[in-house]
């Protein structure tokens, strides 16, 4: 009967919005005495249950992470390896300059608007080094970049448009 | 709807979240390794100022967080706490020792929160513009005092040094990026050794 289906890929956004809302340190025991706290820490203690079941949890991907999350709501969770900054990881969350000039080349007429763009892109959004433990190439920040680049791309087309 | 603008200098998502800045303003410990990440490298070799980070830490509880806050002990876990929040990101060239901002945004997001922080933004932009229409320094020697007195609230706080309350006003206030601060003149200090022929 259960021949078709595999094992559940457990993916958690945001991990520390909840706990971030309460981040005060001149009121530290908010948050811990929360029931907000109690009830993140139970689902986390119910999924590391749904580990070893056969059509259980395989694998489980957190983002959002800190050390102030880690301290106390992965104590039901403690099979988790913190990979933050980790090598294999740290393209993960933004965009690269080929990216960038990729999607610059189909938007831009000339070489010296695409170098233009660049050069803006990496003074205010590129720059994140996630790797802690050998050079790697930094990225740009996914949100602030795309969001440059649809006002660029329709700043493009309107140009065109009226011409 | 012609020549839609988009200010890239303050995009509407923030890489790091305003409630953790205003927290940070708040802490002495925070401010101080902001201030001193946000000078610029003297070889001109970084944009930003590269910080140390001998041992980062990985989990600790917000009551670490409070003693940090009030300078009862080391500071790290501000440091790493910047880090994981996305004030900082390691050194490109360094990453194994090197702290560093990673961009202007963030460097202008840190550079307005210290000055909102101590209520001097709004105050600190005309005083810097006066500074440099008619060069009168009392302004923001008066905001740079506020600053002071509202710092000072960690043990020892009148042991700073004349050479870090020096740093401390220009990088607060004449080089502070929220303030965007343009350099009008070059000036070169004059050596008083002669050349030696």
């Amino acid at each position: 009967m259960f021949t078709n289906y595999h094992k559940i890929y457990l993916l958690a956004d945001e991990y520390d919005a909840f706990s971030n809302q309460y981040m005060n340190p001149k009121k530290s025991q908010v948050w811990t005495e929360s029931d907000a706290s109690a009830l993140i820490k139970d689902f986390w203690a119910v999924a590391k249950g749904m580990i070893d079941l056969p059509f259980g949890i395989q694998k489980c991907f957190i983002t959002g992470i800190s050390p102030l999350t880690l301290v106390d709501n992965t104590s039901g969770f403690n099979i988790a390896v913190n990979m933050s900054f980790e090598e294999e990881l740290a393209g993960l969350c933004g965009l690269n300059r080929a990216d960038i000039v990729a999607a610059l080349e189909k938007i831009c007429a000339t070489e010296a608007d695409i170098s233009r763009h660049v050069e803006t892109l990496s003074k205010y959004a590129n720059g994140y080094h996630f790797c802690h433990d050998c050079k790697i190439e930094p990225v740009f920040n996914t949100d602030t970049s795309l969001e440059y680049l649809q006002v660029s791309f329709l700043n493009a087309l309107l140009d065109c448009s009226f011409s | 709807m012609r020549g839609k603008k988009f200010n890239i200098a303050n995009p509407p998502n923030s890489e790091v979240s305003q409630r953790f800045l205003d927290m940070c303003a708040s802490s002495p410990g925070a401010v101080a390794y902001i201030q001193q990440a946000l000078m610029g490298q003297p070889d001109k070799k970084a944009r930003y100022h590269l910080i140390p980070y001998p041992d980062l830490v990985d989990r600790f509880s917000l009551e670490d967080l409070q003693s940090s806050a009030l300078g009862d002990v080391e500071e790290t876990v501000f440091c790493t706490l910047l880090l994981y929040f996305g004030a900082f990101t390691f050194h490109k060239e360094n990453p194994t020792k090197y702290l560093t901002i990673p961009n202007h945004i963030v460097a202008k997001r840190f550079g307005s929160t210290i000055l909102r922080g101590y209520r001097l933004i709004s105050s600190m932009q005309n005083a810097v513009r006066f500074l440099a229409l008619d060069g009168n320094i009392i302004a923001p020697l008066q905001g740079y005092q506020e600053l002071m007195v509202a710092r000072d609230i960690k043990h020892h706080g009148y042991s700073m040094t004349e050479a870090q309350h020096r740093d401390s006003f220009h990088i607060a206030i004449l080089e502070n990026p929220a303030l965007d601060p343009q350099v009008e003149y070059q000036v070169t200090k004059v050596s008083l050794i002669p050349f030696s022929s």
